[in-house]
């Protein structure tokens, strides 16, 4: 369908818990730009699979191809160190810590007071970030405020701007991204989504609202009891399609 | 930049007058009220005797706050700093009754108060037990451990270099507050312009957030212990300089005053909020209620239950703040 090469490959995926295969032999493909949604029933083996794929679980069997180079991804330094980066759901950010200072956290940038004491170099950090911040179009209040006083979207573009700092990021892995927001909140989320797919960043997305995968998703990858039970795109099937699969009906 | 103090507290959205006042840490008005209280009630407070005696009592519980400023910062608590100058002060001045340079003496003293914080540290981290108790543990333990070495004696005629870390003057200002000053503006530095404050109140405020980006978040907190360790092991010098002589009660209760005051500073119990002003501000609360008491002749066991209604005072307003920022924990 697209003549791009694939970002990532996973082919014949498996993992197991104590005798329980939670994943049993999952292929699919990821093409740069486009944005991906897994959905599937509770216990269909998605949230296992995106582990896999970034690191926080180790894969029993199967093979990970990370632009046509196999690729051994063994825990989240791994995945982020080819391009992977993991929004959590509760997004990891420190909530005490304004915006800038969020995005930094780890590798703040340093000057010199008077030419010898190092002290953190607050103003790079605050017009970096704004920068980053534009580039996902969003307009914070106030950097200064801590990010326990912005809203959940200001939230997911502190922490999307993050792996934005270090131009490594190829792909982006976000779990129910929109599950604990109003509204509002939502439609800012799915923008953000667009806004990163326009920059040929890759999203892979976990998620139960049909209606937002197929706003934004260009393919939809729908698992069942741990395996794929159709990858589908989502300007050529309707979202009755989507739940049949899901539920294990006949399309 | 200057903001380090008023980030203690919420930065409410006010306007005008209102707006600068309330980045002033609120302790500043406090601090006023008790000087035109004292005014009104003694003669003797404002003499400049009576100031420098306030900041040479202050000198010593400052220079532990600042070490315990960090360590509350990052969510934790140091309840064994008490016992711990009573230990590195014996040690200190046993080492130098026995001939050992004052010079080195005072290094080992330094090194011991660094390997407690560690051993509090590693406690923390790879025991998994709750700082609350790893440090009361400490907190009893050496306390022991120092009567026990010291046979209940005490030692004193302490040589003259010491004598001036706890009693010198420069200019008129006691040297114990040119100590503590010193040590203010260097955690003032650690705590607002370096990675280490950062990560401290970051891992105060997240730490599970602090780990996912490749911080050792047990390191930091054993850096913390330690730092904390360096400041009781300064304090102690300045203390057996001024008591000229240490005792196996040296720095007895001295940790509840020292929290006391770094929370009534608007470092937050919960972590993730600080500032090495507003500790400095509340522990002068404290030494100046201490004075005024002693100037009004009030008995001396009232003081400790000041203190300790004032503790309980801080962390119910602070509590209170936070409910109504609707921060639920």
């Amino acid at each position: 369908m697209t003549n791009q090469s694939a970002l990532l490959e996973v082919q014949n995926l498996k993992k197991s818990f104590g005798g329980v295969q939670a994943v049993k032999g999952v292929s699919f493909s990821l093409f740069p730009g486009e944005a991906v949604a897994v959905v599937g029933d509770n216990g269909a083996g998605k949230s296992t699979v995106v582990k896999m794929i970034s690191g926080a679980y180790k894969r029993d069997e199967g093979e990970i191809r990370w632009n046509g180079a196999a690729a051994d991804i063994a825990n989240p330094d791994d995945a982020r160190d080819l391009g992977i980066e993991t929004m959590y759901q509760d997004l990891a950010l420190i909530p005490d810590l304004d915006a800038p200072g969020n995005v930094f956290l780890g590798q703040e940038p340093m000057k010199r007071f008077l030419g010898v004491l190092p002290i953190l170099d607050r103003r790079k950090m605050q017009e970096d970030s704004r920068k980053l911040l534009e580039r996902v179009r969003i307009n914070l209040p106030s950097l200064d405020r801590s990010v326990r006083q912005l809203s959940g979207g200001q939230r997911q573009a502190a922490a999307i701007a993050r792996f934005l700092l270090s131009d490594r990021a190829r792909l982006i892995i976000m779990d129910e991204p929109t599950a604990a927001l109003g509204v509002q909140e939502q439609r800012k989320v799915l923008d953000l989504i667009q806004m990163l797919k326009a920059q040929e960043m890759t999203i892979l997305v976990v998620s139960h609202n049909l209606e937002h995968v197929f706003d934004v998703c260009d393919r939809i990858i729908v698992f069942r009891a741990g395996e794929v039970a159709g990858i589908v795109r989502t300007d050529e099937v309707d979202k009755q399609t989507v739940v049949s699969l899901i539920m294990g009906g006949n399309t | 930049m200057a903001s380090q103090a008023h980030e203690a507290h919420s930065p409410d959205r006010q306007t005008g007058a209102m707006a600068v006042l309330a980045k002033i840490n609120p302790l500043v008005f406090v601090l006023l009220a008790l000087y035109i209280l004292m005014l009104l009630m003694s003669d003797r407070f404002f003499s400049f005797f009576n100031q420098m005696n306030i900041l040479r009592q202050a000198s010593v519980f400052l220079i532990i706050a600042v070490g315990q400023t960090f360590v509350i910062g990052s969510r934790g608590i140091d309840l064994s700093v008490g016992s711990a100058v009573g230990a590195v002060g014996c040690f200190m001045a046993s080492l130098i009754a026995w001939g050992v340079p004052v010079p080195f003496a005072l290094l080992l003293g330094v090194l011991m108060g660094a390997g407690i914080g560690m051993i509090n540290g590693l406690v923390i981290t790879k025991l998994k037990v709750n700082p609350l108790i790893a440090t009361l543990g400490m907190m009893v333990s050496l306390r022991g451990a120092t009567h026990y070495l010291m046979s209940d004696q005490v030692v004193t005629r302490l040589p003259d270099a010491i004598q001036y870390l706890g009693q010198g003057v420069i200019f008129g200002v006691p040297m114990p507050a040119l100590i503590a000053a010193a040590a203010a503006l260097v955690g003032y530095w650690l705590f607002f312009h370096t990675r280490f404050g950062r990560y401290t109140l970051a891992i105060g405020s997240n730490e599970n957030a602090v780990g996912l980006v490749g911080i050792s978040v047990d390191r930091m907190k054993i850096q913390i212990y330690m730092f904390q360790g360096v400041c009781v092991a300064i304090a102690a010098m300045v203390l057996i300089g001024r008591l000229n002589g240490a005792s196996p009660d040296l720095g007895l209760n001295y940790e509840l005053h020292i929290i006391a005051g770094v929370v009534l500073g608007g470092t937050a119990l919960y972590g993730g909020v600080g500032s090495i002003l507003g500790t400095v501000l509340g522990i002068m609360t404290i030494g100046i209620v201490e004075n005024a008491m002693v100037l009004i002749r009030a008995d001396f066991h009232l003081q400790r239950v000041l203190i300790g209604a004032l503790l309980i005072l801080a962390v119910a307003y602070q509590n209170y703040r936070r409910r109504k920022q609707g921060i639920s924990e």
